[in-house]
């Protein structure tokens, strides 16, 4: 049983011009869940639309490039406006490891499958008013997440570099 | 240069303005941003969480810096905020901020005007409050003064007789696209031209007709070129084009005038110039009497920033001598510089 107002709640797709209609896609997906969906054209219409809606807890659901737009800056605005990003992986052009460890490092949620945006979605809706909307991962989630991460890619962990 | 921090002014007045983007590259005197009542964000983020937070009249978004993100920028200021939006653009960004700021197709407009920069922070506050700001209702002494600066800033870069812009506006504006074309690989291609037999029509039809001959150039040339295109008459019955991209324009992707690309001629701006060529030796004059229709022709010469020429006065030399050779080769016909002469017309 979900908690809270589901009619309520509000979810962002992000993204004007998806070339491989991943906008479209996430559409389709969303319809099936009980919560308010809006499109923004890119994260600057998402960032508008979350400070409008004030204290309202919301879903930031569109590519990683899209949502990694200034650094990742979007990220952290996300949270701080009690929102969670899902970031979709581009199918056409491999993610840089910056932009993933930004997201990750900004509590997104990054899926490398549209249709792993269900799951996504299950879990915040899921998440109710059991914790925060803003606090995506707890931090010994986040760690193991960023590790495994950087395993993946690679690259030498914190730790391990130190 | 020094910069105000990132915070939110304590000013209660009635009229706050944010500033959105390098505030340094636009004002002068953007140290005294507290003393105006400004607020700066860096970010276009921050800036529109700040923005729809709070109760600002006038969004100031720098446009250098943004370039690709700009439309995006504007929507999310849009939907955010009922503040009056205004561009602050350098002079090569000036056609961009027009497009953005007219109506079209009836979608809403992105920005409600736009001011060419570097100006100071001190003249831009006076003319927003004052109502010489585009939008707003002009009101006061301040308002006079500002609308008489603006109005001789108008004077010095407009062709009085054909409302396009002068000599000086096209040299300085290619100037600027060319240092810009220079960073980002881009082509920029400069079209200049002249009415074949004017001096005939100015003789036999009187002065009167001639100014007529040269505003109707003026008129089909802008009606032809792209919104961003910068058109100008640079003497007597001497016109100049400068083709260049626009970065911010979404509807020109897959067509754009770049160098990356393996089009070894400016195709846009050539399409532009044979258009025109077409549209205005169809252009009927009841000056001319019945045989108005269909006598006027063009000549020109036409030269690609970086093969052509690396300075915009390289650029004019051999547009120039193009443009000789075109009407050396019997008029009505508009050169490609180099060798051997190529005529536009021969190019599918």
């Amino acid at each position: 049983m979900v908690e809270g107002d589901l009619g309520r709640r509000l979810c962002l797709v992000v993204g004007g011009r998806s070339r491989d209609g991943l906008v479209a896609e996430l559409r389709r997906i969303t319809v099936d869940y009980q919560m308010r969906v809006v499109r923004c054209e890119s994260v600057y219409t998402a960032t508008a639309e979350l400070v409008r809606e004030g204290a309202q807890p919301a879903l930031v659901i569109g590519s990683l490039r899209e949502l990694a737009a200034e650094q990742g800056r979007f990220f952290a605005l996300a949270t701080r406006n009690r929102a969670r990003c899902c970031a979709v992986l581009d199918r056409t052009e491999p993610a840089k490891p910056d932009t993933l460890l930004v997201a990750v490092r900004g509590g997104a949620a990054v899926v490398a499958d549209v249709a792993d945006v269900r799951s996504v979605i299950d879990g915040w809706l899921g998440e109710g008013a059991r914790r925060p909307a803003g606090l995506v991962l707890a931090d010994e989630e986040y760690r193991a997440t960023e590790a495994e991460l950087k395993a993946l890619l690679g690259q030498e962990s914190d730790d391990q570099a130190g | 240069m020094t910069r105000p921090a990132e915070s939110t002014s304590a000013w209660h007045g009635e009229d706050r303005i944010l500033l959105v983007g390098d505030a340094g590259k636009a004002f002068l005197d953007i140290d005294q941003a507290d003393r105006h009542a400004c607020d700066v964000r860096t970010s276009a983020l921050d800036a529109i969480e700040t923005a729809t937070r709070n109760d600002y009249t006038t969004v100031a978004i720098v446009m250098d810096g943004l370039v690709a993100q700009l439309r995006a920028v504007l929507q999310g200021v849009r939907r955010g905020t009922t503040a009056r939006v205004i561009l602050l653009a350098q002079m090569y960004e000036e056609p961009i901020a027009r497009c953005l700021a007219r109506e079209s197709g009836g979608e809403a407009r992105l920005a409600d005007g736009y001011w060419v920069c570097p100006t100071t922070l001190a003249s831009f506050c006076r003319g927003i409050r004052a109502g010489t700001g585009p939008g707003a209702p002009a009101d006061g002494a301040y308002a006079a003064m500002e609308a008489k600066i603006r109005q001789l800033e108008r004077l010095a870069t407009t062709d009085d007789l054909t409302g396009l812009k002068n000599r000086r506006y096209i040299w300085e504006f290619a100037r600027q696209v060319l240092d810009r074309a220079r960073q980002d690989a881009g082509r920029v291609t400069l079209l200049v031209f002249d009415i074949d037999n004017f001096k005939h029509y100015n003789d036999v039809y009187g002065h009167p007709t001639g100014d007529e001959i040269l505003r109707q150039a003026a008129l089909l040339m802008q009606r032809c070129c792209r919104p961003h295109d910068v058109v100008g008459r640079i003497g007597g019955d001497e016109f100049a084009v400068v083709f260049w991209e626009d970065p911010s324009c979404p509807a020109l992707e897959g067509r754009s005038e770049r160098r990356s690309t393996e089009a070894e001629h400016p195709t846009e701006a050539i399409s532009v110039a044979k258009r025109f060529q077409n549209e205005f030796g169809n252009a009927e004059l009841d000056l001319l009497g019945p045989e108005g229709h269909g006598i006027l022709t063009i000549s020109g010469g036409l030269a690609s920033f970086p093969r052509d020429g690396a300075t915009i006065q390289e650029l004019f030399e051999r547009a120039d001598g193009a443009l000789l050779d075109a009407k050396r080769s019997g008029k009505n016909r508009i050169y490609l510089v180099g060798e051997p002469k190529n005529n536009i017309a021969d190019i599918s």
